[in-house]
């Protein structure tokens, strides 16, 4: 038991849990950048991300017996589907819309959706068959890490990096970006509403696809709410950290996706659930003190936007507080 | 005001009237025809009502919307629950009831007392609410009430000595009738209607049109949101102790997003800033939901539907509302006068209360003149 060449036992578990918050605050850190794109280019908070997620773990469990590159293909074109399908009937028509509209819409897609979840799929949670070599845990020095929190890890950092490189690089990501930051001069411009709406919509579809497979392997079932719970965590660190950039809310949403999955693991239930309590007394607190979010990386390219975006003529609900922009 | 004429006064009270005899020949209709079947279903939404109309202060007027207020709703059916079990219950179920809380088990107020109390506690923590969130408008003040609905149902969950947590209150007697709920909907009506129309109503909705001309004249933005926000979470409250005293199995899981979302439905759909508005959104998306339901359980010419098309049902409606009608059913509008009817298209008399939604983009000829009362 004792072997002087490993760790302590207690830091050995101190560690994993350490690479688990890495691993999975980064899936979060992909929702909360999807939040802030949306947000950002058509100031949409949208809460019927989450079914994206349990999009993709329905999806999963019906192409269970498939070989996994084909699930895995199968999953995320099937997300970005019904991503695309909500912009194209829900929020395309909605597109003048102030912000509290859509945001009510979303609920109402995110409500059908669920239902249709329960209508299809009735009865207990559907499992999802975790891919054979995921099964396996390497040990690192004493430390057995699964192959799942590595794969996580992996592909959620190089999708955070393409996605970096997508905005900053490609003249699709310049669109985008000035998109977010004054969408009526980027028009002007010559960039294409619908195609600059189509595109957020379609990598955030992209990116709901490989969260949801990531998260749903880790959880090894799905039921019609499996996507309130990430949500919530997504949405939270991204207002902490701040939807108004790209930067702040993945940075904001990776801190708290890794606190939350440190203090799931670490704690007992209890005290975890005031966790939650006393991180939405945090946003409140947030939004009211600063609303830009605690996190203002320069990397932000829409900063101003949360206090100013789009602001309608006559009209306060797309403009929040006085003060300087 | 000595010289008020008869027609005068008919035309200050007439959409509350309206509004309440519209209610009243509903409730006689379906208790008189349908009998006991809808009996539960029209005591629940008429206790909705109450909840709708609580949220069409606030968020009516001022134009912040609120997921919050279900919230409130919980902490009232709480607090009147604890106060009214029997004692002897009471000692038996709540084992580990914190110390400084004791003197609960042998507390029993009766009920109305008990529902006033529980309007009441919901207001305190409404006002301690108050502050951040009169700060906040639009999105952000979604989020901020959206963390209340949350933070309360967290600690709902959580604080089970004293909640139960999910498990089901019990021994909640059974004291409002249907009758009692069709009476707090006509009192919270006349509430509603003259709160709009009283002189903190005109700078809360002035307030709504343009927050920056309202302020250069001197309204106090966040007072008056205050104020409105601590007077809808009171009437919250007591939404809740009612709904509490109907069905009286109840938990923490009972007031959460299921509920948030239809009060919601119903005051868009119905048009978010006229009290008509929260009265036709509320009853007829009852009508809606009612027949959803009788659909889901009965089928029709043989075929069942799956379970979940009664809200699957209400969350298209909602969406489709937004879609080809933003301002709601009712356009935002108080029920006109009988005199001032217009043919549809006609261009209608413009009055104080009716032009903004929350629900819409504004309209691009800019703000509507208010006028006064």
């Amino acid at each position: 038991m004792i072997d002087p060449s490993a760790l302590p036992l207690a830091a050995a578990t101190e560690i994993q849990y350490a690479v688990d918050a890495i691993g999975y605050g980064t899936v979060y850190a992909l929702m909360a950048l999807s939040l802030a794109l949306l947000f950002g280019v058509m100031g949409l908070m949208n809460f019927a991300y989450g079914e994206l997620i349990m999009v993709a773990g329905y999806t999963m469990y019906l192409s269970r017996d498939w070989s996994w590159p084909v699930m895995v293909i199968v999953t995320i074109v099937v997300v970005t589907v019904f991503a695309l399908a909500m912009e194209r009937l829900a929020f395309r028509p909605l597109r003048r819309a102030s912000p509290v509209t859509l945001l009510v819409s979303s609920f109402a897609v995110s409500i059908m959706l669920q239902q249709i979840a329960y209508m299809a799929f009735p009865g207990p949670p559907k499992g999802i068959k975790p891919f054979s070599f995921l099964r396996d845990n390497v040990d690192i020095g004493g430390v057995r890490i699964s192959h799942l929190t590595i794969l996580t890890a992996a592909v959620t950092i190089i999708l955070l990096v393409a996605t970096t490189i997508v905005l900053k690089r490609t003249m699709l990501g310049i669109q985008l970006r000035a998109s977010t930051e004054d969408f009526h001069m980027a028009q002007l411009v010559g960039v294409r509403a619908n195609g600059v709406i189509v595109a957020a919509f379609a990598i955030t579809g992209l990116l709901a696809g490989a969260a949801g497979l990531l998260y749903n392997l880790r959880f090894g079932s799905v039921t019609a709410l499996r996507g309130q719970d990430p949500l919530l965590i997504a949405f939270v660190g991204g207002v902490i950290g701040g939807l108004g950039s790209l930067g702040g809310a993945a940075l904001g949403g990776f801190m708290l996706g890794a606190l939350t999955t440190a203090l799931t693991a670490a704690l007992p239930n209890n005290v975890r659930s005031y966790t939650t309590l006393f991180a939405f007394l945090a946003v409140i607190a947030v939004l009211v003190f600063v609303p830009n979010g605690l996190i203002t990386l320069r990397v932000g390219i829409v900063r101003s936007l949360w206090r100013s975006r789009r602001r309608p003529p006559n009209s306060e609900l797309a403009a929040p507080a006085a003060g300087g922009d | 005001m000595g010289g008020m004429s008869f027609g005068d006064l008919l035309r200050k009270v007439w959409v509350p009237l309206a509004l309440c005899t519209f209610v009243v020949v509903t409730w006689a209709l379906v208790t008189g025809l349908a009998g006991t079947v809808y009996e539960r279903t029209l005591a629940i939404n008429l206790i909705y009502l109450v909840l709708v109309l609580a949220l069409q202060i606030f968020s009516g007027n001022s134009g912040v919307l609120s997921f919050g207020h279900v919230g409130f709703m919980a902490i009232g059916a709480f607090v009147s629950a604890l106060l009214t079990i029997p004692e002897d219950t009471k000692k038996a179920t709540f084992l580990t009831m914190p110390g400084f809380l004791d003197w609960i088990l042998d507390t029993n107020v009766g009920e109305v007392p008990a529902i006033l109390l529980g309007g009441l506690i919901a207001m305190v923590f409404g006002i301690l609410f108050a502050p951040p969130i009169v700060r906040l408008r639009g999105v952000q003040a979604g989020i901020g009430t959206l963390a209340i609905l949350i933070i309360v149902y967290v600690f709902n969950i959580q604080t089970t000595s004293i909640t139960r947590g999910t498990s089901t209150m019990i021994g909640v007697p059974e004291t409002t009738s249907t009758e009692d709920a069709l009476m707090a909907v006509l009192a919270t009506i006349v509430v509603a209607y003259f709160f709009q129309q009283s002189r903190r109503g005109l700078r809360l909705r002035a307030l709504r049109e343009n927050e920056r001309a309202a302020r250069s004249v001197g309204v106090a933005s966040e007072f008056e949101r205050g104020v409105a926000w601590v007077l809808s979470t009171f009437i919250a409250g007591v939404a809740g102790a009612i709904y509490a005293h109907y069905i009286t199995a109840f938990s923490a899981t009972s007031f959460y997003f299921d509920i948030t979302f239809i009060a919601i439905a119903m005051l868009v759909v119905g048009g978010l800033t006229s009290v008509s508005g929260a009265v036709f959104g509320c009853i007829g998306l009852a009508v809606v939901q009612e027949a959803l339901r009788r659909f889901e359980v009965n089928g029709l010419f043989g075929e069942k539907p799956p379970v979940g098309i009664a809200t699957f049902g209400l969350a298209l409606i909602l969406l489709v509302t937004l879609i080809l009608r933003p301002r709601g059913i009712t356009k935002g509008r108080e029920i006109p006068f009988p005199t001032d009817w217009t043919w549809p298209g006609r261009k209608q008399r413009a009055t104080a209360s009716e032009e903004t939604s929350v629900a819409t983009a504004p309209p691009a000829h800019g703000a509507p003149a208010e006028s006064g009362t």
